[in-house]
């Protein structure tokens, strides 16, 4: 609250009613949060009796994968690398097919405005999608393995991509591409020479972080039948064999991880 | 040699930028247009080059039309004409070599740029550009690395790769401390004395413009309210520029008063 002394410093007409608007505001916003947590409680049943009471069980199940079983593993190694190669190859595809759906669906350089919006949309129907799902289709599609696991890898990260280098093609300086086009040059010089050495650093990087993550949803793909680690600890966990799980957790754990030090470093020197 | 015709500019919001401006330059002339701030002549400078659309009127170019031209045969003007900006606009992560480079990019064939490859003639060109400016042994350095002096210096490097018939200059050196602009503009003033470039460029004070071209053209709220020799430009002249001298004028714009205050100093000496 301000003093009388403060009020009458100030002869700001709007000052008094905009204080009140914004406390009104966060009061409003305030009530909202607290009634989606209620619903969201509400509609999942969350309760920590509930979690409270299942903790034994999840002691038993955690005393069942102790000690880790690592007598096959040397065989989970290939289906480790499968996953790396799924991440890789539906990574690289998307990254190049984005390259012109995202030159396209940048405001700034876009050749039209309708198939500007077209692609945006389209980029955001292969985004809201999740890799799973496509998986699941593509699985039914062809059969298991760790085919569809690249295609649905693919078809993401086109989407993801698509979006991202549009965002880093509209964040460049208009003023060199302006001076390239002022010496004749045509759309495709002007793409090459002004706008991609500009974006290109961003974009790559975004490749590089989006297949940390791809590594990471090839893993889950397994679980639903497309190929690599993911596809192994399904088979242990319906086998009950949770120690040899444990194995996989392990190997799992320690490829993501260097996956993302090591695109970690390799981002760090492109930006 | 270019011509311009009753070329209005209004901008989608309602900005009148140039109404009616009329021009003719000579081959060979180095002309330099005056103005206070948001007088226009950025804007005739871009309508000029075809980068924006005028709302009316004309430009012709050595007699060929640019404004009614299809976009074919407006790459093909524009790549001989230079355009050299305040603030260089180079692309700073290429090399100096490729950024001059770029100056060919309306005379080659698009298949070979597209592996950033050029010919042998080319490349020739852009080094003889180059070492005009004395910036040779730059070549391979990155373009953000040189100094603004050095990276104008390349911006100039680049036009004269495109071998061009007609240089537009906006506020070439207003970035530059004043050794550096004299070296600048001295570059300019070669390119036009000695292979008779037509050059229109606009200046930030009335001294350099003195100094460096042939004739002046003022220009006012989008009109041209001056056009004459270099030697007409009296105080009259620059009171019909910039403004009566004695007025403090539109206050609230600071950088037009800085420039007006340019031209009074200049009227005083
Ligand atoms: N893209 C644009 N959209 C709207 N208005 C614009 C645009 N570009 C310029 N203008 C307006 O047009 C007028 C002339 O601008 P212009 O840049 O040609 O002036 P100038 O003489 O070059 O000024 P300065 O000396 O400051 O560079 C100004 O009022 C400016 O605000
Ligand atoms: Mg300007």
């Amino acid at each position: 609250m301000r003093g009388p002394l403060a009020r009458s410093s100030r002869s700001d007409p709007w000052e008094e009613p905009l204080q009140w608007r914004a406390a009104g505001r966060v009061v409003l916003i305030g009530l909202a949060v607290i009634a989606v947590y209620a619903w969201s409680v509400q509609g999942t049943r969350f309760s920590l009796v509930e979690l409270v009471r299942g903790l034994p069980d999840l002691w038993n199940l955690f005393t069942r994968m102790v000690p880790p079983d690592a007598r096959r593993f040397s065989e989970y190694l290939g289906p480790a690398a499968q996953t790396i190669q799924i991440a890789l190859l539906g990574t690289s595809m998307g990254a190049l097919a984005a390259v012109p759906l995202g030159l396209i669906a940048a405001r700034n350089v876009s050749p039209h405005q309708v198939i500007c919006s077209a692609t945006r949309v389209t980029l955001n129907a292969l985004r809201a999608i999740p890799e799973l799902v496509w998986a699941l289709l593509f699985v039914a599609a062809v059969g298991l393995g760790a085919f569809p696991g690249v295609i649905a890898i693919f078809i993401h990260a086109t989407g993801v991509l698509g979006k991202l280098y549009s965002e880093s093609i509209e964040s460049i300086d208009p003023r060199p591409v302006e001076a390239v086009r002022a010496v004749g040059a045509d759309r495709t010089q002007l793409m090459l020479f002004s706008v991609l050495p500009q974006a290109l650093p961003l974009m790559l990087s975004y490749v590089i972080y989006s297949f940390e993550g791809n590594v990471r949803s090839a893993t889950v793909l397994g679980l639903i039948g497309a190929g690599g680690i993911g596809f192994e600890m399904q088979q242990a966990m319906r086998l009950f064999k949770y120690q040899e799980m444990t194995t996989i957790l392990l190997i799992t754990l320690a490829m993501v991880t260097l996956i993302d030090y090591v695109s970690g470093r390799v981002r760090a020197r492109l930006v | 040699m270019l011509r311009t015709e009753d070329l209005r500019k209004r901008f989608p919001d309602g900005t009148e930028a140039l109404c009616g401006v009329s021009l003719v330059l000579r081959a060979g002339e180095m002309a330099c247009v005056l103005g206070s701030s948001g007088s226009g002549k950025s804007t005739l400078m871009r309508c000029v080059a075809g980068l924006i659309e005028p709302t009316h009127g004309a430009v012709w170019i050595n007699g060929r039309p640019m404004t009614s031209a299809g976009e074919r045969e407006r790459r093909r003007l524009r790549g001989h004409m230079g355009f050299i900006f305040q603030q260089f606009n180079l692309v700073g992560r290429l090399s100096v070599m490729t950024n001059v480079l770029i100056g060919r990019l309306g005379r080659v064939s698009p298949a070979w740029a597209i592996l950033h490859q050029f010919g042998r003639s080319d490349r020739a060109c852009a080094y003889r550009a180059l070492e005009s400016v004395g910036l040779a042994e730059k070549a391979r350095q990155r373009a953000d690395t040189l100094s603004g002096g050095q990276q104008q210096r390349v911006a100039i490097a680049r036009v004269l790769a495109q071998e061009p018939f007609l240089v537009l200059a906006d506020e070439p050196v207003s970035s530059l401390d004043p050794r550096l602009a004299d070296s600048v503009l001295g570059h300019l003033l070669r390119i036009n004395r000695e292979d008779g470039v037509t050059t229109l460029l606009n200046l930030h004070t009335v001294e350099l413009a003195r100094r460096y071209a042939d004739r002046i053209i003022g220009l006012g709220q989008g009109q041209v309210v001056f056009d004459g020799p270099v030697h007409a430009l009296d105080h009259d002249a620059l009171e019909l520029i910039y403004g009566p001298a004695g007025e403090t004028g539109s206050a609230d714009e600071d950088e037009e008063g800085a420039r007006a205050g340019t031209a009074r100093e200049v009227v005083a000496v």
